[in-house]
């Protein structure tokens, strides 16, 4: 079989073609906004968002009534209280894991009362992306598009919040408005993500390519940049793997970009080496060179 | 501007306290900045000067007390004209940031939440950081430059915001001889400006040299004025306590500064408990 074929493959059927328009979606709102939740250090509570939003998505599948609002709806809300808790610092590991895991146990109560339950619950957890329909694709492009704008008017002052919020807040800036919209966003990428890789996975999207590309670029922009780009390549990866050899689309996406981050790993310190034998002996001699 | 016209309070604190929990941080504390002066604020560590600073800025809780710049109380809009710079330990070293965009960035609430630098920021990031020798740095991450370095870096931002007010903390601290030349250079430049600085310090000599007027603060206010007439043993040893005061007097010869510009010190009650060492 020659690259060619292969490539075109999947592209024969329809779902195929929308998983992967889903997946480069999705990934790329996942991978920008992941970069600003690693750095500022919000790992765990992008997770801990990414199960608060089970219930929501519970009585949706009860009631047959839109997945994505009421996941939104849900989501939207824990991440609000979720940066009211932090600012008040009331969110330590220990409250966050007891909201979220509580708030996951409802779900898992709420679906058990269904005929369907097993399946249900596998594609709450782990996505359905071979199944999303032209709607899925609306609302995740949507989203996709209302993330990236918000991030190009508010690149500035996030870096800003992100880097110093105590010097943020110094000049005057409104570092709860900002993280309104922040944590919104966020909400918003963790229920379109949901519905690509499952709730279970949807951290891995957020935070594996990011984490990846703070390996190696050095500044914030060109990391999103990077991280967006390889979300897509882990998600293209992961759909051929999943089609090719038939392991599940969402554990696939998860272990590519697994893979990247590892390969990040080795080259980042490569990286590293060639930056400084270009600049030369000397560390204080004139600008380092612009490296991503 | 003119330092030498008729002086007009620029920054005035007036009986502010502020708690951490059950810690007194500050006790009724009052100082007056005037326009175009250098106020110096001195005590030993834990007195409450980095809280005082953070007071004006809103950043610690203030329990009572009010804070006016230019007669007006303090508040976001009135903050975006107050610079500050941090005692350089309270950030993330490893944020994937340049030296300039740390500079520039301290010009964003001009720009508020939808905006970033225009290109005439750029050029007085850059300006400011020529001025504190950081030309050749600009495009380095901000980790990898040495600690004094970073603290010129935090200096730069605070100047470029240009904002009337300078709260500066700890700039002559941990930073080797040459940094601190260029820091009382910058600062005094400041003053030229016609800006108001509030700095602290544990460099009794170079507040002396330096300051207009100098606070001395422990929790409370011990004395404020002119530097000739604050700095005086008693007042030393009522601040930072016995054993200190003996070194402090014993090294600097405090006893023997120049009067300043001829402001009466004032002189605090005590209504506090003394500090220990203090019979």
């Amino acid at each position: 079989m020659n690259l060619l074929a292969f490539l075109a493959g999947p592209l024969e059927f329809e779902l195929t073609r929308r998983a992967l328009l889903e997946a480069t979606l999705v990934s790329v709102a996942c991978g920008v906004l992941g970069v600003l939740v690693v750095l500022r250090g919000l790992s765990f509570v992008s997770d801990a968002l990414s199960h608060c939003v089970v219930p929501g998505v519970v009585v949706a599948v009860l009631t047959h009534a839109s997945r994505e609002l009421w996941g939104g709806v849900v989501a939207v809300l824990s991440a609000w209280a979720m940066a009211l808790l932090i600012r008040r610092q009331l969110a330590t590991d220990a409250a966050i894991a007891v909201v979220y895991t509580g708030m996951f146990a409802l779900g898992l109560a709420m679906i058990s009362v269904t005929r369907t339950y097993f399946n249900d619950l596998t594609e709450i957890l782990f996505g359905a992306i071979l199944a999303v329909s032209p709607t899925d694709l609306v609302i995740s492009s949507s989203v996709a598009l209302v993330v990236l704008g918000a991030l190009v008017r508010l690149y500035w002052p996030l870096v800003l919040v992100s880097f110093d919020p105590i010097g943020a807040r110094a000049q005057g800036i409104s570092v709860e408005r900002l993280d309104f919209v922040f944590y919104g966003l966020l909400a918003l990428a963790i229920v379109s993500g949901m519905l690509a890789v499952g709730t279970a996975l949807v951290t891995g999207l957020l935070l594996v390519p990011a984490t990846a590309a703070r390996l190696l670029a050095r500044r914030v922009a060109s990391q999103m940049v990077l991280s967006a780009a390889m979300g897509c390549l882990a998600s293209w990866l992961g759909l051929y793997a999943s089609y090719y050899v038939g392991i599940a689309a969402g554990g696939a996406i998860i272990l590519a970009a697994t893979l990247l981050f590892l390969l990040a790993l080795v080259a980042a310190p490569l990286g590293r080496i060639v930056s400084r034998t270009q600049r030369g002996p000397s560390v204080t001699a004139g600008p380092a060179p612009a490296r991503l | 501007m003119s330092p030498a016209s008729a002086p007009s309070p620029s920054l005035q604190i007036d009986e502010v306290t502020v708690r951490y929990g059950a810690r007194l941080a500050l006790d009724c504390a009052s100082l007056t900045c005037q326009k175009g002066e250098i106020v110096g604020l001195l005590g030993p560590n834990g007195a409450g000067k980095s809280t005082l600073l953070k007071a004006v800025l809103g950043l610690a809780p203030k329990e009572s007390g009010s804070i006016t710049l230019d007669g007006a109380p303090v508040d976001r809009r009135s903050r975006a004209r107050i610079a500050y710079a941090p005692q350089s330990t309270e950030v993330d070293w490893t944020f994937p940031i340049t030296v300039e965009e740390v500079v520039v960035l301290g010009r964003q609430a001009r720009h508020g939440l939808f905006g970033g630098p225009n290109r005439a920021d750029w050029r007085i990031a850059r300006e400011a950081l020529d001025r504190l020798g950081l030309a050749a740095m600009q495009r380095r991450q901000i980790g990898e430059l040495s600690g004094g370095e970073r603290q010129r870096a935090f200096l730069a931002r605070a100047i470029a915001q240009e904002g009337d007010l300078l709260l500066l903390d700890e700039p002559l601290t941990g930073v080797d001889a040459q940094t601190q030349a260029v820091v009382l250079d910058v600062i005094d430049e400041l003053r030229r400006q016609g800006r108001t600085i509030l700095v602290t310090t544990h460099d009794l000599v170079r507040a002396a040299e330096l300051c207009d007027c100098v606070c001395l603060l422990n929790t409370r206010v011990v004395a404020s004025g002119a530097p000739g007439e604050v700095l005086t043993p008693r007042m030393l040893l009522e601040t930072y306590g016995g054993g200190e005061v003996l070194r402090l007097v014993d090294n600097t010869e405090v006893v023997g500064l120049p009067h300043g510009a001829g402001r009466e010190p004032h002189i605090h009650d005590d209504h506090g408990v003394r500090p220990t060492g203090w019979s």
